[in-house]
């Protein structure tokens, strides 16, 4: 057995500056991730078409990895090898080209989360002059035992006009105060629609015209 | 497009004045003043800069900030500065954060002594360092591949092998992972990065974190020494350059000739050395005793080879293939011909076009080179597959088509590498190469295209295309097509179909023209040495003689007594395995040179010669372009191997030819006397990049005159499946015997595989994995099955490999296939 | 041609035989000489009964080198770096490098010396090797008692240079 087969231990620092992925060697048995065959490679009829639509509006199709990406991870739950495998034959890349995708942007999940919940806190200008960061350590103290709840703040969501505002599983709430918080999460627990009264998507258009027609 | 014209500029570089080519890079306009500026990420075979690493900072006089010299063209008037005070404490800085996270581990690093970060921090660096913290730590050595080590704690993030992976090899397989200070270099999902050409980024890597598996702390670079030669495992030879400790080869790095290999080298050339030094290798002279091979002593051994074909004299075929220099196939022509009075001897595997036709497809004029490939406006890749052929060729087709908006047209009969670079891609029936060739002619001269292209089962719309492509993309159009195309009974037609393209799209011009890939690493050196049938040095005239294929059939009908192999197993590489089989059983003597005894040899071979290695071999061979190359002595003979030439030489004095050969280099000098368009060249030319021998004036002594059109033959009809499938083979890149005896390559060995489209599979019950047996008129060989969604259906392809040549033969076939 | 009257060199001569000066020349330098030899008639020999009695070295003293290992561990300080190699004037060092496994641990890195030879026939004893050595793993012992009946017996191998010197030759005291 050489050291390349052996599991060694490192001694690491205090400090811990371990970066995840960087101690993993490859498995040396397995075939290299070139471009999955589709004769080989089974792909849901709907996230074929889905993936084709974005591909067919970029001259370039590898522009559509990001769409095709998050329509895979719709599906899958996350970006799991299964996933990628799935775009990557229908987009004719490889699989590492959508990885390293996958891997840059925050919002495309590399592990399996079953069954979560995401809290966005908007913590940008417009929503931090109006209090969020009172309203983000509020959902970090109520979600702190959550395991299932994962809150983190996030810049500019796109709706200042509630501000502050959070986007609850992509559901916009608010104007928001550090008491929602408990709302919020017993909300998400028990199931419910989340501060129905305040989603941004019930509220009233501001245009009278427009609201009349 | 057409290679640029290179205009200068004059700038001043640290106060004096420097010439240097407009739109080069300010690193590579400096070099023109000697004047060095470090660099980490810059290597301008990677294509445009990136300005990653920041290294290369200078100063440039109307510019307020820093500008990296690597992505900053130079331009007339320019004033820089690289020596200033603000410049030294940029790269002062950034040596000093490259060398925050760099573990200190230069004493065990497999770089340390031929490493940039060492010399650029001697060079550029500050000395010291403010950083006081502890240094990040990794598990180390890991494995990327089998053949590739990654230490990610000295990785400096420069991109180079991502930017090669994805920019050269265009394998897309390495990536970088994650972002920011958490970037790394990975691959997806723990997968190996296995690729034709993946060994070149060890050779990229600035630093010790891509290292060699196979050279891990084998020596220091003042242990070694670095030995220039040519590698001769397949048609591409590249230049090389031997590493030799303790007179073994250690490793193989590329020798950079931007008109051969542009220095990159595929993993068979840089891995494959290690057959130099298997235990597998005959080191000493062999006579069959008693059913088994012996080793006895050259004597002997000379004595019983000469006895037998002078015995048989007039009754001798021979061979020649694979690694054989020009010399030796000159040597071998002469001991057929003139001491044993024979003129069957053949260097292809099949039959070619006749003496008129091969030279005229010869002809200098007609000739492209290696770097036209790349700056041609269209280049169609006819009936080959480079990947496999000559690897190299296939990094050039690319970097044409991405750097240079060459256009590339394929037309194989299986799918191509290169298809997701093509503007078209034809496909026709496994050999039906003729034809497709008679579509695409009368496509050009505006005749009926349907019925030729019936004939090859391509459709007439793709071949209109692809003519209306050839002939509007511009006037340089290069021909890059496989030997095999012009083998078998159809040959010759075939070779007037090409040359009736040819001058329909007029490529007796510069930057245009045909290269051929041949089938064996020195074909076409062999061919110009005179080791054909009816073809002396030259391609003089000679007396017809028999074929490879006839060689064969002769020798099993008893019309000829012994076989001459130089340094080939018909049995393994030729087609009709079967017959060869016979051949060699039936036959009285056959003398082979061998390094690996294949399973003809073991089987058949009477004597058997030690042939030396690439590393130790002294003589020339010719590119598939017409460049002469020099071979080198890296290391000496290990063992009882003795010089090829020399063995020939000895084997001919006792059949009663006496030439004088003194010495390696009065072989090459009969070589050159012998054939009249190397007339004039000496060693001395050849030394370091060798010398193409159409561009010099001896070249006409081969000229043919122009072809005019001719009206082709109805090309026969390639036969139609049926429920059977067509039989289409290739050889993979990794079907050879080096790589099966070379420990670090063994992993890649070509197994026997056919490809089969999705719909053949599903109508036959197969899937991928499945054990098969492929099989026509009796014979057939055993194989597992890959469904690819790009076959064609009604055609397998069969790897030749493990005895897939029992099945392929010079015509179209037709194939069953059941699972076994 | 050549003139040999151009470059005369003037001898200046001692005094000339007969008179006080020949008398000075005879017994003079003579005496002096026995002057010295006398003094010390009473401080005894100071031969060294050389291989009975042997010199001490200083501390310093470059003599046969010594590979070490780690007190605690065990391991070999040498990773086979070959820097001592690369430093060494006399071309006298050789090392084979081969990588550590985990069953199969000879030092402390990723690579050890599979091979280490010293040619002690070609060695300078200039100490390069020691002052190249990254991991203080090589250093100059006080051994110099080297001599051998064959050439090649003189290729210290590893184990050689790793195994415990017979220590045969004397330190010099401190203030000696």
């Amino acid at each position: 057995m050489s050291a390349f087969e052996a599991e060694q231990s490192v001694p690491r620092f205090a400090h811990g500056s371990r970066v995840p992925g960087w101690d993993d060697a490859v498995d040396v048995n397995k075939d290299p991730a070139s471009i999955p065959d589709p004769a080989t490679t089974a792909v849901p009829d709907d996230l074929r078409a889905e993936i084709e639509e974005h591909m067919s509006r970029y001259p370039d199709r590898r522009s559509a990895a990001i769409p095709a990406l998050r329509a895979a991870q719709r599906r899958h739950g996350w970006c799991s090898p299964q996933a990628i495998d799935q775009v990557a034959s229908v987009m004719r890349v490889t699989p590492g080209y959508l990885a390293s995708i996958a891997t840059f942007y925050d919002m495309t999940e590399n592990e399996p989360r079953p069954d979560h919940h995401d809290v966005f806190v908007c913590t940008n200008i417009s929503c931090s002059l109006l209090g969020a960061p009172d309203v983000f350590a509020a959902f970090q103290e109520v979600a702190s035992d959550e395991d299932r709840i994962h809150v983190r703040s996030f810049e500019c969501l796109g709706a200042c006009d509630i501000a502050p505002m959070a986007s609850v599983d992509g559901v916009y709430v608010g104007p928001l105060e550090p008491r929602d918080a408990q709302t919020v999460v017993d909300d998400i627990k028990a199931g419910r629609p989340v501060l129905e009264d305040r989603q941004l998507a019930r509220r009233p258009v501001a245009d009278e015209e427009a609201r009349g027609a | 497009m057409p290679r640029p014209e290179v205009r200068m500029v004059t700038l001043t570089i640290d106060g004096r004045e420097v010439e240097a080519p407009e739109n080069s890079m300010l690193v590579d306009g400096a070099k023109h003043g000697d004047v060095e500026i470090p660099v980490f990420c810059y290597e301008p075979k990677l294509g445009p800069p990136v300005g990653a690493c920041r290294m290369c900072l200078v100063e440039v006089e109307g510019i307020p900030k820093l500008q990296t010299a690597c992505s900053t063209p130079v331009k007339d008037g320019m004033v820089v500065h690289t020596q200033t005070e603000r410049v030294r404490k940029a790269q002062e800085a950034v040596v000093e954060f490259l060398l925050i996270n760099h573990p200190l581990d230069c004493p065990v690093c497999d770089k340390g002594g031929e490493c940039p970060l060492q010399d650029i921090s001697y060079g550029w660096g500050g000395g010291t360092s403010r950083f006081i913290e502890p240094k990040r730590h990794f598990r180390k050595p890991l494995a990327l591949s089998p053949l590739v080590a990654i230490d990610r704690e000295r990785c400096i993030l420069c991109y180079r092998c991502v930017r090669y992976s994805q920019e050269i090899a265009e394998d897309y397989q390495l990536v970088l992972l994650e972002r920011g200070a958490h970037s790394y270099v990975g691959t997806f999902d723990s997968t190996p990065y296995v690729a034709p050409f993946a060994g070149n980024i060890i050779e990229l890597c600035p630093v010790g974190a891509l290292t060699s598996r196979a050279y891990r702390f084998r020596a220091r670079p003042w242990d070694i020494e670095a030995a220039g030669s040519i590698c001769t495992l397949c048609p591409a030879q590249c230049n090389i350059s031997f590493t030799v400790r303790d007179d073994r080869v250690l490793r193989v790095m590329a020798r950079d000739n931007p008109d051969v290999d542009d220095g990159w080298l595929c993993d068979k050339g840089r891995f494959a050395y290690q057959a130099v030094h298997a235990d597998e290798r005959v080191v000493e002279p062999m006579v069959r005793e008693g059913g088994t091979l012996r080793p006895v002593s050259w004597e002997r051994a000379l004595d019983e080879a000469a006895a037998a074909l002078s015995r048989a004299r007039g009754r001798v075929g021979a061979l020649a293939g694979d690694g054989a220099t020009n010399e030796e196939g000159y040597l071998l022509g002469r001991l057929l011909r003139e001491a044993l009075d024979c003129n069957d001897l053949d260097s292809r595997v099949a039959r070619g076009p006749s003496r008129e036709t091969a030279r005229a497809l010869s002809a200098p004029a007609l000739g492209a080179t290696v770097p036209d490939v790349e700056f041609a406006h269209a280049v169609l890749v006819l009936d080959c597959e480079p990947m496999d052929d000559m690897p190299i060729l296939d990094l050039r087709i690319r970097k044409g088509v991405r750097r240079h908006g060459m256009r590339l047209v394929v037309a194989t009969s299986r799918p191509s590498s290169l298809d997701p670079n093509a503007a078209v891609s034809v496909r026709f029936a496994p050999g039906a190469g003729e034809a497709f060739l008679a579509a695409l002619d009368a496509a050009l001269a505006g005749g009926d295209v349907d019925s030729a292209a019936g004939a090859a089962g391509a459709d007439p719309a793709a071949v209109r295309e692809l003519a209306r492509l050839l002939r509007e993309a511009g006037d340089d159009v290069v021909v890059v097509w496989g030997e095999r195309l012009t083998g078998g009974p159809r040959g010759e037609q075939a070779a007037r179909a090409l040359l009736n393209v040819c001058a329909r799209l007029n490529l007796r011009r510069d930057g245009a023209g045909l290269l051929e890939i041949p089938s064996s690493a020195n074909g076409r050196g062999l061919r110009e040495a005179g080791v054909l049938p009816g073809a002396g040095p030259g391609w003089s005239e000679a007396a017809d003689g028999r074929d490879a294929a006839g060689i064969a059939r002769a020798l099993a009908g008893g019309e000829l007594g012994a076989l001459y192999l130089l340094r080939t197993d018909p049995v393994r590489t030729h087609p009709d395995r079967t017959v060869w089989s016979a051949a060699l059983a039936r036959a009285n003597a056959v003398i082979a040179h061998a390094s690996v005894l294949t399973e003809g040899l073991l089987e058949h071979a009477t004597v058997v010669f030690p042939a030396e290695s690439y590393a130790e071999k002294e003589g020339t061979v010719t590119h598939p372009d017409g460049r002469v190359q020099r071979l080198r002595p890296a290391i000496g003979r290990p063992g009882g191997v003795r010089a090829e030439w020399q063995v020939l030489a000895d084997v001919a004095r006792r059949a009663g030819l006496e030439i004088a050969l003194p010495t390696g280099a009065a072989a090459t000098k009969l070589l050159f006397e012998a054939v009249p368009f190397y007339a004039g060249l000496s060693l001395v030319d050849l030394a370091a990049d060798g010398v193409r021998w159409p561009e010099r004036d001896a070249a006409s002594a081969l000229d043919a005159p122009a072809w005019e059109p001719v009206e082709l033959e109805r090309p026969p009809a390639a036969p139609s499946p049926n429920g059977a499938l067509r039989l289409g083979t290739f050889r993979p890149i990794w079907a050879a015997p080096e790589v099966e005896v070379s420990p670090a390559l063994r992993f890649l060995s070509a197994r026997a595989r056919v490809e089969l489209s999705p719909g053949d599979a599903r109508r036959l019950g197969l899937a991928s994995g499945a054990r098969v047996h492929v099989s026509h008129d009796g014979t057939g060989v055993a194989a597992e099955v890959v469904v690819r969604s790009d076959v064609p259906a009604g055609s397998a392809f069969l790897h030749e490999a493990q005895g897939a040549n029992a099945l392929s033969s010079g015509e179209p076939r037709l194939v069953e296939v059941r699972p076994a | 041609m050549r003139r040999y009257d151009e470059d005369v060199v003037e001898v200046v001569r001692g005094p000339q035989p007969g008179g006080a000066g020949g008398v000075y020349r005879a017994f003079g330098e003579t005496l002096r000489g026995l002057k010295t030899t006398f003094a010390r008639i009473l401080e005894g020999p100071v031969t060294v009964q050389y291989p009975e009695e042997k010199v001490p070295v200083y501390p310093r003293f470059r003599g046969r080198h010594k590979l070490h290992r780690f007190e605690d561990t065990g391991l070999e300080k040498c990773v086979g770096c070959s820097l001592c190699a690369a430093a060494c004037p006399a071309d006298c060092i050789r090392v084979v490098a081969a990588e550590n496994t985990p069953e199969h641990r000879i030092s402390a890195g990723e690579r050890y010396a599979a091979v280490y030879e010293i040619n002690m026939s070609r060695c300078i004893f200039c100490g390069y090797c020691e002052v190249a050595c990254p991991f203080d793993a090589i250093t100059m012992g006080h051994d110099y008692e080297l001599s051998d009946y064959n050439r090649s017996d003189l290729v210290f191998t590893k184990e050689m240079l790793l195994a415990e010197p017979l220590e045969r030759t004397p330190l010099r005291a401190e203030g000696e």
